[in-house]
């Protein structure tokens, strides 16, 4: 971390001392709003990669829970966002925040009482379709594990009530200062995972895979439900054997009846991150495979070659593990049917499929 | 700046000193006709090159017409060796953009005598006074730019087969990959969308498959399309983005050729259409009937059931 930007509004808050005393010996930046910040990134000659190396903690003014933005056409897992911060310190090739954030600048929000004001409360509601919620949709859930306390002050409080699951997602292997909390099975440990060339070519600084499924060993071990994120699966000759291969890893490593779902998602995204793909990462070929604008606007490979891949990943998932709910992250009735077998519609949707998973893994009451 | 009127011979006048050039070399030709018939009208713009001889500074195209009509003198407004080169390429500039629109090539060779090494901001200003045209730094530099680029690609410019915005996008490329791809323009008079669907088809198979652009595009597919094509260039420039979308989506392109040979097979009446999905992604096909009358729509009456006989329609929507 090269400097540590704080906003005049955040500076108050008790987040910000715990983040500078575990910083010390970062440079130290008050500013009055972000826009200093952005202005430094946009100047650097890879803005991209020097949001990354400045911390900007800052005041979340808007709301801390949002739906996770599904389109029509394809089927949405219902998940809920927890809006902790933006952006990651890992540099993935694929990375959709690359071209999301105008610039990217990793954020973390440091009014965390307000945060936990707006999730008991939604929480008390119980509503129906806030059962599945996470913080891995504009940030990575564990970089933040070094940094701040907010991830096990979350594992407490789901631990403390019944009817919702907690999901932090990563591409690391942070879970120790995790395990030992009461998270009462309502916190779901999730990996990102890919085969070992997609990581090599398109993964800086995460964790290797085998080190990903030694943390998800671990957590099982602490009684952690687990969940395992196939997504983005890349394209390229033999990579089909390959994630066959990670599928049946996972499962030497953890029992199934630990894991609450395995998605599977191939690898999509918006027009502008290719120009910035080819520009920072030019040994990559993810952004040359076959795609074609999605129903979505989004570019995604063209339908036979996804759903080729996901029958046979899914069937290798069911081979290893025949209870765990395998989904499909936006997708289309007819890729579910060719590759599982059923539309999510015949039980009742894609939320309903993994809120019951959660009710079966985690024990939430639905 | 007032300099004085002389008659200079014309083998005193160094042609090989394009210090001051913005005209392009074409149209000598045409400009000796009009000089032929009511002679020359305005002296020329030379500066002593302390040499005994005279570079030019305006009037490239008049002393090449008038060599060619065999004039051995030429009434010249003459600047001493030492004057002021901002002076000069100012008037060069002034006196070019005055007799005519220039080109783009011979605009980008004006801002590049104008105020070389100062701030554009400065340069700008000049160029708005010497050119008579509202520009930005931001454009200019760009358009200075252009008279830095490898002969090819400024000819390209020249006879038009690439644009502007295309030439600054061959000038970042490996010459030998710019090259090939300026040939192809010149063979095939794009439109700049077009060139530009053919240059990203083209980067994106070369990044694919780890090989140079030039292999991509001078490759004897290609070169076969060119000869078939027998100077066709709106067959060979259609026949060329074929062959590189099935290079670049084998799949797709495979789907789409086969949908056709099926939908080909369905017969369909002048006036229907059966659509697929866009890129086979959805599942909604479309059939479409165009009709002017009742009549004609009670003609289309059976369409339907003959189309569920039709096998070629199980293989369409199974």
């Amino acid at each position: 971390m090269e400097r540590l930007y704080i906003d005049a509004a955040a500076i108050d808050f008790p987040a910000v001392s715990v983040i500078r005393s575990r910083l010390a010996g970062v440079p130290v930046e008050i500013l009055d709003g972000p826009s200093a910040v952005f202005r430094c990134v946009e100047a650097a000659s890879d803005p991209i990669a020097a949001g990354k190396r400045v911390l900007y903690l800052a005041v979340n003014r808007g709301r801390f829970l949002r739906p996770c933005p599904g389109t029509r056409n394809y089927h949405c897992c219902g998940y809920q966002i927890l809006h902790v911060g933006a952006f990651c310190t890992m540099d993935c090739a694929y990375c959709i925040l690359q071209a999301y954030f105008h610039p990217a600048v990793l954020t973390f929000f440091v009014n965390h009482e307000d945060l936990f004001t707006e999730l008991s409360q939604t929480l008390a509601e119980r509503p129906a379709n806030v059962r599945r919620l996470g913080t891995g949709e504009f940030t990575d859930s564990l970089i933040w594990e070094p940094l701040s306390d907010l991830n096990a002050r979350l594992v407490s409080l789901f631990g403390a009530q019944d009817h919702a699951a907690l999901e932090l997602k990563s591409k690391s292997t942070a879970v120790d200062r995790l395990l030992g909390l009461p998270h009462n099975r309502k916190t779901i440990l999730a990996f990102s995972v890919n085969t070992g060339a997609a990581i090599r070519e398109n993964e800086r600084r995460t964790a290797p895979l085998e080190a990903r499924l030694a943390a998800a060993e671990k957590s099982a071990a602490h009684g952690f439900p687990l969940a395992f994120h196939f997504d983005p699966m890349i394209l390229y000759p033999g990579c089909e054997a390959e994630y066959e291969e990670v599928a049946r890893a996972i499962f030497r490593r953890v029992p199934q009846d630990s894991v609450a779902w395995v998605s599977l998602g191939t690898f999509r995204f918006m027009p502008d991150l290719k120009p910035i793909v080819a520009r920072r990462f030019p040994a990559s070929k993810i952004p040359y495979g076959e795609f074609i604008p999605g129903a979505d606007g989004k570019m995604r490979y063209y339908k036979p070659l996804r759903t080729a891949l996901f029958t046979r990943v899914a069937a290798a998932i069911r081979e290893a593990a025949p209870s765990v709910t395998v989904y499909f992250c936006m997708e289309d009735d007819a890729v579910w049917r060719e590759a599982l077998g059923f539309s999510p519609d015949e039980k009742g949707g894609l939320a309903r499929i993994l809120d019951e998973a959660a009710s079966r893994v985690c024990g939430i009451s639905i | 700046m007032i300099l004085p009127l002389k008659n200079i011979r014309l083998s005193l006048v160094d042609t090989g000193d394009e210090t001051f050039r913005v005209s392009d070399p074409a149209g000598a030709s045409l400009l000796a006709e009009s000089i032929r018939a009511v002679g020359l009208l305005n002296p020329v713009v030379l500066q002593e090159n302390g040499k005994g001889g005279y570079r030019i500074v305006s009037g490239f195209r008049r002393i090449a017409a008038l060599r060619s009509l065999g004039w051995d003198e030429i009434p010249s407004r003459v600047a001493t060796a030492e004057a002021d080169f901002d002076g000069l390429a100012f008037l060069a500039v002034s006196e070019n953009a005055a007799s005519r629109p220039l080109s783009i090539m011979e605009e980008s060779r004006a801002v590049a005598l104008l105020g070389p090494g100062r701030p554009w901001e400065e340069r700008t200003k000049l160029a708005e006074k010497a050119l008579r045209l509202a520009a930005n730094p931001r454009h200019l530099e760009r358009l200075e730019s252009l008279s830095r680029l490898p002969a090819f690609i400024r000819e390209a410019i020249s006879s038009e087969a690439v644009a502007f915005a295309m030439a600054l996008t061959l000038g970042r490329l490996p010459e030998d990959d710019a090259r090939v791809l300026a040939e192809l323009f010149s063979i095939l008079k794009l439109s700049l969308s077009k060139q530009r669907e053919l240059l990203d088809i083209s980067t994106d198979i070369s990044k694919r498959d780890e090989v140079a652009l030039r292999e991509v595009l001078a490759g004897p597919a290609i070169a076969a399309i060119l000869e078939e094509s027998g100077g066709d260039r709106g067959l060979a420039a259609r026949r060329v983005r074929e062959h590189l979308k099935r290079r670049r989506f084998p799949h797709l392109s495979a789907a789409e050729e086969n949908f056709s040979r099926n939908a080909a097979e369905l017969r369909l009446p002048q006036g229907a259409a059966w659509e697929p999905p866009p890129f086979f992604e959805g599942e909604q096909h479309t059939l479409s009937i165009r009709v002017k009358s009742r009549a004609e729509l009670a003609a289309r009456k059976d369409l339907v059931a003959s189309l569920l006989e039709n096998p070629a329609l199980s293989r369409i929507l199974p």
